[in-house]
Parts: C-alpha cells; structure tokens; sequence
C-alpha cells in the first residue's frame, strides 16, 4: 500500500519521519577513480623519426632512378632498332613513289596535251627544292 | 600469318622480320644506311637516290636471307615472337637470346 504503511517507524508522527531509503557509497567510500593522463614518453626521437623517413625517400628515389635507367635502356633499343630498318623502309617507298609519279606524269601529260604552253610535270614551286605532292591524297590504295 | 618466307624461300621483310634482324642490320649494313641518309638530306628527292636505296635494299634482303639460311629455326620462333608481341623486344628475351646465340651479332 503506501509507502508509510510499508516503512513506518514505530511512533512516527508524519511521514517527513520516515527512516530514508537512499542509494549511497558503500561504506569507507568508493575506492578512487584514476584520471590523470599516462602517456609514455617512450619511442623513436624526431631526429629518428625524421631519418628513417628521408632515408626511406632518398632508397625510392634512387629505385626510381635505376627504373628509368632501364627504361630509356629499353627504349633506346626501340629507337636503334627503328633507326635501323628505316633507310630499307624509305628507299622500298621510293621505289614505289617514283613508279606510281611516272604514271602520274604520263597522265597529266595526256590529259593537257592540247593545252598551249603547259609544262608536264614539275609544275610546282620554285624554290628549287623537292617538296612532296601535296593533292591532299597520299596513297589512295591505302587510304 | 603464314611464315616469314616467301615461295622461294626468301624471307618477307615485315615489320616481325625487320625488327628481329633490326640489330644484325644495324651493324651489317650500316654504311649503305649511311650512304643512303646523307643522300637523302642533301637532297629529299626519291628519284636521285634511287641507286642508293637499291643498294640498301640489295644488303637488307641478303642479310636477311644469309640469316634465315643460317638459324632458320631460332630465327622463324623470334619472328613469330616479335609478330605475337607487335614488336616488343622485353616480352621476346628469350627467343632473342637463342636467335643470338645461333647467329652471333659480331
């Protein structure tokens, strides 16, 4: 029922004379609480710290220099090889070139045969280099 | 692709077969290359170094002959490992050492 029929103490006048029910410390108190900072000061120092990361730079720079050592090594062989077989390359597309201009002159030749005074052929520019047919269509059996 | 020869046994100078002979070229053939080069910076015309470039082409094709007479088998496998690759000389290391062991560079 209520509280005070629960609780009473014998010859209590009004309920502000109830013995108390509190939750409180055990008895001697709680034991005490640590919370005071514990960081150690232990490890590696900054100069330390500061060489192991630079020596770590300064190995992957030199891998990274070792890399493109071996890498312009393998494209200079690239390169050497191309430098090889290009003059049998030019002088193959020479051959060709010079071939296919002759038929080209011959049909110029025959397409203004009946117009008065046109040069066949060489009717390019007049600095007196070769420079090669610009019509815009390099091989047209390729292209 | 078929082999690198052609019905008479020569070889076919492909891109395969050019750049797998492309060192024995190099050094073989060297001074009509170079004869060639000059020819063509004085004067980028075709037809005046047409001489020229016939005889580039005479020694390219005989070396190239000489060589497939020589290591005909080391040589066919580099081929093919040059055309499988596109050219790639790192991925043919070791076709290209057997081809120049067989076929010394000199």
């Amino acid at each position: 029922m209520t509280e005070a029929m629960i609780r009473k103490k014998p010859g209590m006048v009004s309920v502000k004379d109830m013995p108390l029910l509190q939750d409180g410390p055990p008895p001697g108190g709680f034991p005490p609480v640590r919370y005071a900072r514990r960081i150690s000061n232990t490890g590696p120092s900054a100069m330390a710290m500061f060489l192991a990361v630079s020596g770590a730079f300064a190995w992957g720079m030199y891998q990274v220099g070792q890399g493109n050592k071996i890498r312009r090594a393998l494209k200079e062989e690239k390169y050497a090889a191309r430098r090889a077989i290009l003059p049998i390359l030019q002088a193959e597309e020479d051959e060709r070139f010079v071939s296919e201009w002759k038929k080209y002159l011959e049909y110029e030749a025959d397409v203004m045969k009946d117009v008065p005074g046109w040069k066949v052929g060489e009717n390019v520019y007049n600095s007196g280099r070769w420079m090669p047919p610009a019509t815009g269509e390099l091989r047209p059996d390729v292209w | 692709m078929s082999s690198a020869v052609d019905a008479t046994g020569n070889p076919i100078p492909t891109s395969a077969v050019l750049t797998a002979s492309a060192k024995h070229i190099g050094m073989r053939c060297m001074p009509e290359n170079v004869a060639f080069l000059k020819c063509k910076k004085n004067d980028p015309n075709p037809e005046k170094c047409l001489d020229k470039g016939r005889e580039v082409t005479r020694c390219v094709l005989g070396l190239l002959k000489d060589l497939h007479q020589k290591c005909q088998k080391e040589m066919d496998d580099y081929v093919g490992c040059m055309y499988y690759y596109t050219n790639e000389f790192d991925l043919c290391r070791k076709e290209q050492e057997a081809f120049e062991k067989v076929c010394p560079l000199k």
